[in-house]
């Protein structure tokens, strides 16, 4: 992403900019001036590490009960037999 | 390796990818059909069309990618036209990652900055496994979330697909996802903030 024209960042830009410095999609230009305003602004840092933990988390969400239930597998080992058995599906 | 022995008509292979991936399409098909049967009954079929298409299936693709692909193609046609636009994702009605009037206002000398700035995290350090009660909270979040944004905070922050996988499944382009991702994850943070300010303070 391209930032436009800014002399220098406000924090209100920085917290927009979050994702696209998460998944490196700044400008290098660009970066260097968003990483420029974060070795300045405790505060935006602290969002940005935040932001980056929120995300964490969020991709520790996964469900408890990973494996499909007995009776999600009896019917899909069903399934994967007819398959086998139909010769012209496969 | 489990792909290949289950084409070959291997049940332990193919139990394997459904222990693998069965749970994640229940998952993402309510996101748009509630009634758990007929999630199911749709992430069933979706393994079907997985086994017919074993044959033509590239080895390159990433299987969870593809999976989420067809199911979502399985349910919209399972729905129905009805139920369409719940496929057309949009950033419409979306509030402001940030509420402005954490910022000084247009006009003040540090407009644009911080006047109420995040409360600090504790124990916000890298690596650190989320609570159960931090994990409550962004569940109830998630469910709380406008429809597009849930659906790309899903698909790609919990289900871990790839941006060109959600492109594809979804035809939502890549800025797009990366606005509705932004406010996801912003009133996720958020949440989390309000929840540790409540904790210091009690």
């Amino acid at each position: 992403m391209k930032i436009p024209n800014l002399v220098a960042l406000t924090c209100l830009e920085v917290t927009e900019l979050m994702t696209d410095y998460m998944a490196a999609e700044l400008e290098p230009a660009d970066r260097v001036q968003f990483e420029q305003h974060l070795y300045a602004c405790t505060w935006c840092m602290t969002y940005l590490t935040q932001l980056r933990r929120s995300v964490e988390w969020t991709r520790a969400l996964q469900p408890v009960e990973r494996e499909a239930s007995a009776p999600s597998r009896e019917a899909l080992a069903a399934i994967l037999q007819r398959w086998k058995n139909d010769g012209s599906s496969r | 390796m489990h792909l290949r022995k289950a084409g070959a008509g291997s049940e332990a292979a193919f139990l394997a990818l459904v222990d693998r991936h069965h749970m994640s399409l229940v998952r993402i098909a309510r996101l748009w059909c509630e009634d758990l049967p007929r999630a199911e009954d749709s992430v069933q079929r979706t393994w079907v069309t997985l086994l017919r298409t074993l044959a033509r299936f590239d080895d390159q693709s990433s299987l969870k990618g593809w999976l989420c692909s067809a199911l979502i193609r399985i349910l919209r046609i399972d729905l129905g036209p009805e139920h369409e636009t719940l496929f057309e994702l949009s950033a419409e009605g979306a509030i402001p990652a940030v509420d402005p009037e954490r910022f000084s206002p247009p006009g003040d000398r540090w407009e644009g900055h911080w006047q109420r700035p995040p409360v600090d995290w504790a124990d916000a350090v890298p690596g650190s496994a989320p609570t159960p009660e931090q994990r409550a909270i962004i569940e109830r979040v998630i469910a709380e979330l406008p429809h597009s944004q849930r659906v790309v905070l899903v698909l790609r922050d919990v289900e871990g697909l790839a941006q060109r996988e959600v492109e594809s499944a979804l035809g939502v382009s890549a800025e797009l996802q990366h606005r509705l991702l932004h406010l996801a994850r912003s009133r996720v943070r958020s949440a989390l903030e309000r929840h540790h300010a409540e904790v210091r303070t009690s």
